[in-house]
């Protein structure tokens, strides 16, 4: 296959905080489009990994690429664009707590985008009801339930159209309802845009309770900062099942 | 040790090039300047601010009009008082008094707000959309300070000519032969331009000082205190050599 028909590359990647060894010589390749879940331990790196993809901390070995170029060898302005086309959803659901809910969403349309204020309300309108926050629109995050918090990070990643799609343990937070919302939601934005996805999960989630299995193509599982499996989702799924038998 | 606060010091001119260097590259790519911070920035800063400034402004202006009449009229030197007043109140006090208030009360906010915004991970959250913090959240906050601090000091020098002149009448029989109208004509250029020099460079400091301070925080809620403490002491530092400085300056243009 042309190393360029991948949409994201990471090549030998390793990353250290505080001396501490989160990442050790990860490699993986996503297709434009594929939805890769990566399941770990409480502590391997797994916020770590999806901020190396969205560039916003730089690996200290190894390389990752974007459409086959480099990150290291973006411009200030190429990375901005990248950055503006991924949709990160933090795990605490970090929001900006002095915009209410519908701006928080509007807040990456405002800035980048030529629109008016209208269209800028009607695209966030849009993913506000797709998700069911309309009655949390005007509300501050402040005080609101974690899955809230989540579902509208989620919007505002969905809201710009994202390339790249980021959820760090977005399913772990959400009740089965608001999960069924996501994974409706998820699946029908798969099939209209090749919007390429990457989660991580706990592996006890995926041996229980595993909705992301809707969804995913690849899963990926990470011990000690180390790939130990990696392959098409069903396979390492039944694989770990009889592991953990 | 002197190295320090020259270090600290270009620091901060360093810093307001980044924030104009990336302000007009984000606006040359139509990016969209959060105006609406400008006014939130001028409503904490300036109109929030009046009650205070209008009652200091009374205050000083009238104690120092009162002394001054009663000091130079026991010299025999009844004639200098307004411009004396003039000199001491619009280009030394107010600006710096002014100056003083703002970072009690903007100063701390300033810096305490993105200290906050940082432990919380909203300033990481603002650069993972790809949007410029100087241009999204130092910018609004340095033109909406200066324009505040340019007004109140405006302000300030009115209320205190105007009421402390009244309120020295009312009070102290020996300020009855003062015109108000000479305390005006006593106003030179150099004096407006003085007070308006010092606004600007004031409210630089103050926004730059304590943007600077509350991005500074790495990891712990008591950092918040301590960072802002520190954008206190290091405005206050930085405002009274600017103070000093364009006085000189004035003076030895004069």
């Amino acid at each position: 296959m042309n190393q360029t028909e991948y949409y994201l590359e990471l090549e030998n990647v390793s990353y250290k905080r505080d001396s501490l060894v989160l990442l050790n010589n990860i490699s993986f390749k996503v297709n434009q489009g594929e939805f890769l879940t990566i399941g770990s331990g409480d502590i391997s790196g797994k916020s770590s990994l999806l901020k190396l993809c969205a560039g916003l901390i730089q690996p200290d070995n190894g390389v990752i690429k974007i459409n086959g170029k480099p990150l290291n060898g973006f411009s200030y302005n190429e990375s901005q664009k990248l950055r503006y086309k991924t949709g990160f959803v933090f795990q605490d659901g970090t929001l900006v707590s002095n915009l209410s809910i519908k701006e928080n969403v509007a807040l990456p349309l405002r800035y980048h985008l030529s629109l008016n204020e209208a269209e800028t309300e009607k695209y966030a309108t849009k993913y506000i009801e797709l998700l069911s926050l309309t009655s949390y629109a005007d509300k501050r995050p402040a005080g609101l339930p974690d899955g809230i918090k989540l579902l509208t990070c989620l919007a505002r990643a969905l809201a710009v159209e994202p390339e790249l799609l980021l959820l760090d343990e977005l399913f772990s937070s959400l009740d089965k309802t608001e999960i069924q919302i996501v994974i409706t939601l998820l699946k029908e934005i798969k099939k209209q845009r090749r919007i390429t996805c990457i989660a991580t999960t706990k592996v006890v989630n995926i041996l229980s309770y595993f909705p992301e299995a809707q969804l995913t193509d690849c899963l990926m599982i990470l011990e000690s900062g180390k790939t130990t499996e990696y392959g098409i989702c069903q396979t390492v799924r039944q694989k770990l099942l009889q592991e953990h038998k | 040790m002197i190295l320090s606060p020259l270090k600290y010091f270009w620091i901060l001119i360093l810093k307001t090039y980044l924030v104009i260097k990336s302000s007009w590259r984000e606006k040359q790519q139509g990016k969209r300047f959060d105006s609406n911070a400008i006014s939130r920035q001028i409503y904490f800063t300036g109109v929030q601010a009046l009650p205070i400034i209008i009652l200091v402004g009374l205050a000083l202006g009238t104690v120092v009009i009162i002394e001054l009449s009663t000091i130079l009229n026991s010299f025999g030197a009844g004639k200098h008082i307004e411009r004396l007043t003039v000199i001491v109140l619009v280009r030394e006090l107010i600006p710096i008094i002014t100056a003083l208030i703002i970072i009690g009360r903007s100063g701390t906010a300033m810096a305490s707000e993105l200290s906050s915004m940082k432990l919380n991970r909203e300033i990481e959250l603002i650069d993972s959309l790809g949007i410029n913090i100087d241009y999204f959240l130092v910018l609004p906050r340095l033109i909406g300070t200066i324009a505040s601090l340019v007004c109140l000091i405006f302000i300030l020098n009115a209320v205190a000519l105007g009421g402390g002149f009244l309120f020295a009448k009312l009070f102290s029989p020996i300020s009855h032969g003062l015109i108000f109208s000479n305390f005006i004509r006593v106003i030179s250029l150099g004096d407006v331009c003085a007070s308006l020099f010092k606004a600007i460079m004031f409210g630089w400091t103050i926004t730059m000082v304590n943007c600077h301070q509350g991005l500074l925080v790495k990891k712990s809620f008591t950092e918040v205190p301590q960072t802002t403490t520190e954008g206190v002491v290091n405005s206050i530092i930085i405002c009274f050599a600017f103070s000093i400085i364009i006085s000189l300056y004035i003076l030895k243009a004069a």
